[in-house]
């Protein structure tokens, strides 16, 4: 029997009450389940959906061997109702049992015997688990409504006691066998109006539905919180890189203001005035100087301090002839160290020290602050004072004090330092009364002057 | 009598000094302490000697004038 779509079981509120579609069904089938199942759910929409099997249907024509494998899979994936068709006997034969099964094929209710008078058919039906397994040689809408009309003597957990529950069961199997369409419609319509399917399913639907959707938009809200967040610290980030960006570019433009028009030979009389200071070259922003100066200016305190603890790097890592240097030179004052540091100036806007750079003077070691970390210290204060200022000859002249300086208070300098000694222990690098000496040579002056007062 | 610009990390200062008179009276003058600082006049670095050496000695000509800065040492040093 074809139903028209104008059968209420399938209405859109029915479908919404199932949570399923029946907008490409034709048979019977389907609405009948939903009869069987609103009669016997109490109103519960889960114990509806519960109630109704979906129909499986699988061809077998193209197997060629045992069916058994693939009906048991089929098991497994947990379809109720399987129908298996275009079985060839052969396949048919090799399927005689199914564990946990039987085959409806005795009497009182031979069913396999009623449905092959249409095709030959075999059933199994597992009645703890209410699976329904039928095995088919050709599948048909005639076949079907044969299934539906007699589901009473398959679905048999449905009917404990062989018995359909009222009237209006009898009425709707009567109804399938004889293919009455209007009778059948007219069940669901009582069915329908006596559940009132509509209201259960908004009653259903909206109960907890404020909670859930608040929840959701709890849920939802808090996930936009941190998304915009994370893209608020994200570009804070990002307006603090520009605003880095912008001071620089600010202060290297108001240096650039304020810088007078050059139009004298200033830049070039301020290098040719100070025999310590050397253009190594020049390109068309920068000029790349060095100086070479004596190193005199340290704390006596930090030294001692450095000297006087026997932890320090004085004990720790100077080997004898470095501390005989040190000693000759910073405590005797026998000499001063000759140092080479390498400037990098932009425009007269930026002066950098450049690290590790070739030693041009044959009188020099590398000045372990300037040279070995490419680091002004404290020095970067006032020339970054002077250059604000527009004072370029101050800030080189600085630039100059700290290639004089050396500081004892800082561990990493002071090591760099030591290195260079070793390094150069042969190199003519301490300026003297009588000349220049190498490191070993006033180590050597030390013990002659000191050995005694060791 | 000289010209004589005192300059320091902080100070720019104009001072009148006579040919006679030595670099440590032109700070002195300026109020500045040279102490823990490199000083040079006119670019030539000045060692403590010469700090009190007249202008004159250092080469300074009577009438002209002269630049005189005492650049902090920073990092720790006070010699």
């Amino acid at each position: 029997m074809q139903l028209t779509s104008t059968c209420a079981m399938r209405s859109r509120g029915v479908d919404q009450f199932f949570g399923t579609s029946s907008a490409n069904l034709d048979s019977t089938y389907t609405p009948l389940m939903r009869l069987l199942a609103l009669k016997r759910c109490g109103g519960d929409m889960e114990v509806a959906r519960s109630l109704i099997p979906s129909l499986f249907t699988k061809s077998c024509s193209s197997y060629s061997d045992d069916l058994l494998p693939t009906i048991q899979k089929n098991i497994g994936e947990g379809n109720r109702l399987s129908i298996f068709y275009d079985v060839a006997p052969n396949q048919a034969l090799s399927v005689e049992k199914l564990d946990g099964f039987e085959r409806l094929n005795q009497p009182p209710f031979p069913v396999e015997q009623y449905l092959s008078q249409i095709t030959n058919t075999k059933v199994f039906i597992n009645k703890s688990t209410k699976h329904i397994i039928l095995l088919v040689k050709k599948y048909s809408d005639m076949f079907i409504n044969c299934v539906e009309s007699i589901w009473f003597r398959i679905a048999v957990w449905l009917y404990p006691d062989n018995t359909i529950q009222d009237e209006e069961e009898v009425a709707i199997y009567r109804s399938l066998a004889e293919q009455n369409e209007e009778a059948f419609n007219d069940i669901c319509d009582a069915v329908i109006q006596e559940n009132k399917i509509l209201d259960l399913y908004y009653k259903s639907a909206l109960h907890g539905w404020n909670n859930r959707c608040k929840q959701e938009q709890i849920s939802q809200l808090k996930s936009n919180t941190i998304s915009h967040m994370d893209t608020i610290e994200q570009l804070t980030k990002q307006i603090n890189d520009y605003l880095d960006a912008y001071d620089k570019y600010n202060r290297m433009l108001e240096l650039l203001l304020a810088s007078a028009q050059e139009n004298t030979d200033e830049v070039y009389n301020f290098f040719a005035e100070r025999d310590y200071l050397t253009i190594e070259k020049i390109d068309e922003k920068r000029v790349y100087y060095n100086i070479v100066e004596t190193i005199d200016g340290y704390s006596e305190d930090d030294l001692d301090r450095m000297i006087s603890q026997r932890g320090s790097l004085y004990h720790n890592t100077a080997n004898e002839l470095t501390q005989k240097v040190i000693q000759a030179v910073f405590k005797k004052h026998l000499g001063v160290f000759i140092a080479e540091s390498h400037f990098c100036m932009t425009g007269v806007t930026s002066i950098s020290p450049l690290r590790h750079q070739n030693i041009v003077d044959k009188y020099a070691i590398p000045h372990p602050h300037l040279d070995g970390h490419a680091c002004l210290g404290r020095n970067a204060d006032f020339l970054i004072d002077f250059l604000r200022r527009g004072e370029w000859e101050m800030a080189i002249d600085q630039t100059v004090a700290a290639t004089k300086n050396l500081n004892f208070s800082d561990g990493v300098v002071i090591e760099e330092f030591y290195r260079y000694i070793n390094k150069y222990p042969d190199k003519k690098c301490i300026k003297t009364e009588d000349g220049v000496c190498s490191p070993r040579e006033i180590a050597q002056k030390y013990d002659e002057l000191f050995k005694e007062e060791e | 009598m000289l010209n004589v610009t005192v300059k320091s990390n902080s100070d720019r200062i104009a001072v009148a000094m006579e040919n006679t008179d030595t670099p440590i009276a032109a700070f002195e003058k300026a109020n500045i302490n040279p102490a823990s600082s490199v000083c040079n006049l006119n670019g030539m670095i000045l060692s403590a000697a010469d700090l009190n050496t007249t202008f004159e000695a250092l080469g300074i000509t009577d009438g002209s004038s002269c630049s005189l800065s005492a650049i902090v040492k920073a990092d720790g040093a006070n010699l």
